[in-house]
């Protein structure tokens, strides 16, 4: 299974700003096709660790880019709709994950929570990868140092929830997760 | 997504429920897109408070009336769960868009857009053919009775809502 390549692993990121915000949807994604499978056949233990990796996965990443992407995107490319577009979403996205992570598995509406979620991503993936992408490097950002601000506040931020940093951990060892850690990182995007 | 009128006169004569919530649809369609026009601006406050009611009256008579109707006849749980966090999406949403200011101009507008995609993508499952509303009814539905109290109960939302138009979902709904 996903260990190795679904944990959270700040310290061997592509350090291109854009190759990191693609490798963590490819991450999440995967995620998602993982909860797909778990939502036939597996235990209510197993999808509530899946999803509580997505959202560790997708607080993580939203923060860096509202944080350290998308203001230095915002300056640098001209569509305000865009990035109003995708704040939007992020707010959206938020409220489920916050949701998701005070329920567990054998909530009636968990499944279809996560569900929701993973479209409410899968449409914000598309506008980032579509939209927003070639208009950043056609803008000729500096997408390297951004990288590297980005992957410094990741490790920061791993380290504040509690999550180890799980990229070079052998399959099998999942990271582990501070109990208080999802309602403080709910708590700190909530600010 | 787009339904032609064939089909629509089609549903009609199939199914009076699905074609009344539809042709709801149709017109929060309408009148969003109307909101989002250029010259919309000067009449917004007006034009989203009204269309807002009617996503929020037409989203409440299906989760009152038709989805627990619906659910009983298909034993489709899984899209009816699907069907109600949607809805507490767009009702989250909605509740954000009330308690913003229009004067916030960019993020306002992209909240509205947000709304409108998040909808059309609601509306479009729904209507597919196997969506609560769309081709495969299932044959237990009595849509003509239905219809019925949909229309009544929404019509009786809405005068509430209008009447007390700064409750937004505060209003008590039964």
């Amino acid at each position: 299974m996903a260990g190795s390549k679904t944990g959270l692993g700040a310290r061997h990121e592509p350090l291109d700003a854009i190759a990191m915000l693609i490798a963590d949807h490819k991450k999440v994604r995967k995620l998602f096709s993982e909860f797909k499978r778990l939502h036939v056949e597996g235990s209510d233990e197993a999808k509530s660790a899946v999803v509580q990796q997505v959202c560790n996965e997708l607080i993580i990443h939203a923060e860096i880019e509202a944080e350290i992407f998308y203001p230095a995107v915002r300056k640098a490319i001209k569509d305000s709709d865009l990035m109003d577009e995708v704040l939007v979403e992020h707010a959206e996205a938020t409220n489920l994950i916050a949701q998701l992570q005070d329920m567990h598995g054998e909530y009636e509406l968990y499944d279809a929570k996560v569900t929701v979620l993973a479209e409410q991503i899968e449409h914000h993936v598309r506008d980032e990868e579509g939209k927003m992408f070639p208009l950043v490097k056609k803008a000729k950002l500096d997408t390297a140092h951004l990288g590297f601000q980005m992957r410094e506040h990741k490790v920061a931020l791993m380290k504040e929830m509690g999550i180890a940093d799980s990229a070079n951990e052998d399959a099998g060892t999942r990271h582990t997760v501070s109990k208080s850690s999802p309602k403080r990182a709910a708590a700190a995007k909530s600010r | 997504m787009e339904v032609t009128t064939q089909e629509r006169v089609e549903l009609g004569v199939l199914d009076d429920a699905v074609s009344l919530l539809k042709r709801e649809h149709r017109q929060i369609e309408q009148n969003l897109s109307r909101c989002l026009e250029e010259d919309a601006m000067p009449v917004w406050d007006r034009l989203i408070k009204e269309t807002l009611i009617d996503i929020k009256v037409h989203m409440e008579i299906e989760e009152e009336i038709f989805y627990p109707a619906h659910l009983a006849a298909s034993r489709a749980v899984e899209r009816h769960h699907d069907s109600m966090v949607e809805h507490e999406s767009i009702k989250k949403l909605i509740a954000d868009i009330e308690n913003s200011d229009p004067g916030d101009g960019h993020y306002y507008e992209a909240m509205i857009r947000a709304l409108w995609r998040m909808l059309k993508v609601h509306m479009a499952e729904e209507e597919a053919p196997g969506g609560v509303l769309g081709r495969l009814q299932p044959s237990a539905l009595n849509h003509q009775a239905l219809a019925q109290q949909l229309a009544s109960r929404r019509d009786e939302l809405k005068e509430d809502l209008m009447a007390t138009p700064q409750s937004g979902w505060r209003i008590q709904f039964r």
